[in-house]
């Protein structure tokens, strides 16, 4: 069954799966989705969601200059500063904050120099159709410690730092808006921005089911979560042509250069998207240690290098066909 | 018969108070103030702030009535109990270190049957 929403503003289609509901819509630069298991409950959690999402690309988007993180990195450009921050803002701060903490750095916030120097300086499209752009070394990261939040609620950045929300706030926005809805609307809900899913409410009896999609749109495995989240990073989606070669996003803070593409993708599964996709970004910048730093955090992950062949860790299924799978 | 040690201490010390008053005159009048030209003292006049008058605070009569009941106490001011000469055995407590955050564990996903409704895919 398909329908329309009754609001045409909307723009969203609802379709329903046995007994869940699903409607999509365009927002932050990629297709979004929610499923829902009461269908009089789909049309209010899309309105949420856009709501939420205005808001987030209004204060954390890169690509905009009168976001708060444009006016900051335009502030920090000559000198260190300083600026009073919003309560989104700040919470998605606090957010990236974590995820540095609990990755030991390995995911920081403080990339943007990095990712603007390796080409990603513009929306992708437009990065995109560019034709071997010069890549003039990395960028020094400043380091996510040096950003500071003081109980004024205002926050303090070392000079030549561009935040950088790339890694954590559409994960982060997936958690926030599905318990916004959970809070709000009856029954259970999925959110799923542009492949960062969150869950909140009642899940569905058999829970969540979850298909893995590879770069070539394929799907490689289908999972089924209940409370939980999942999310995916990838090397081979957000890519350029550079001098030096093909670049993606994935910024190591270490060096301040595109990490080395070891895993094609990396599928995490967490409590909440946010640590789902610290972890698979960290695995993205680990490389061959992927596997073991997730061992040693009890994370269950499906990593897949380039080539196609797999790596599962903790308690991750393992499909029973593919030859080329292999367990860790 | 030699002289008694305490007659010997009065004498030393008066001694030593001659010299004293004797070597504070001599400072004295070292430091005699030798007067200084007109113009100089202008000239030091006008380089001075100019004071301002501040009206001398007079006491209120709680102020007044408390100084009364201090001098009253130190009066009848109880001597201080000696200092018990064992010290209490001081327990320290070590705080301990703040664990290391980590990704909250989850539990592991379960499999389900292909196509899924909806898909996890890079970004």
């Amino acid at each position: 069954m398909t329908a329309t929403l009754a609001n045409p503003e909307a723009q969203a289609l609802i379709t329903e799966a046995d007994s869940v509901f699903a409607a999509s819509f365009r927002a932050i630069g990629t297709t979004n989705e929610i499923l829902a298991t009461r269908s009089d409950a789909l049309a209010a959690a899309v309105e949420l969601a856009k709501d939420h999402l205005a808001a987030l690309d209004a204060a954390c988007s890169r690509f905009r200059p009168d976001s708060e993180v444009s006016l900051l990195a335009a502030r920090a450009a000559e000198a260190d500063a300083w600026t009073y921050a919003s309560p989104l803002f700040l919470d998605y701060l606090r957010a990236a904050q974590h995820a540095a903490r609990i990755s030991d750095g390995l995911v920081d916030f403080t990339v943007g120099r990095a990712l603007l120097a390796s080409g990603y300086d513009q929306d992708m499209d437009q990065v995109r159709s560019r034709d071997g752009y010069h890549v003039d070394g990395g960028a020094a990261v400043p380091g996510w410690e040096r950003v500071q939040i003081d109980g004024l609620g205002r926050v303090s950045v070392p000079k030549g730092t561009v935040i950088d929300f790339g890694a954590t706030a559409k994960a982060h926005a997936a958690d926030m808006i599905a318990r916004l809805l959970a809070l709000q609307l009856p029954g259970g809900f999925l959110v799923n921005l542009g492949g960062d899913i969150a869950t909140a409410g009642t899940a569905p009896e058999d829970g969540w089911s979850i298909g893995v999609e590879a770069a070539d749109g394929t799907e490689r495995q289908a999972i089924a979560i209940t409370v939980q989240a999942v999310t995916t990073s990838s090397t081979q989606l957000r890519t350029w042509k550079t001098d030096v070669g093909q670049a993606h996003h994935i910024i190591d803070p270490r060096t301040g250069r595109t990490a080395e593409a070891v895993w094609g993708q990396v599928t995490c599964v967490a409590t909440t998207a946010l640590e789902a996709n610290t972890a698979s970004t960290a695995s993205l910048v680990l490389g061959e240690a992927a596997p073991a730093w997730l061992d040693a955090n009890d994370v269950s992950a499906r990593l897949e290098r380039p080539d196609g062949t797999a790596v599962f860790t903790g308690g991750w299924p393992i499909p029973e066909q593919p030859e080329k799978e292999i367990p860790c | 018969m030699g002289t008694p040690a305490l007659a010997t201490t009065r004498l030393t010390i008066g001694a030593l108070m001659a010299a004293g008053t004797l070597a504070t005159g001599g400072i004295a009048a070292s430091l005699a103030v030798t007067p200084q030209s007109d113009a100089v003292a202008a000239d030091e006049q006008s380089q001075l702030p100019l004071a301002t008058e501040v009206p001398t605070p007079t006491p209120t009569p709680s102020a007044t009535k408390k100084r009364e009941d201090d001098d009253d106490k130190a009066t009848t001011k109880a001597k201080a109990k000696p200092r018990p000469t064992t010290t209490k055995p001081k327990t320290t407590v070590k705080k301990k270190p703040a664990p290391k955050p980590k990704v909250t564990k989850a539990p592991a996903p379960k499999p389900a049957p292909k196509p899924a409704p909806t898909k996890t895919k890079g970004s």
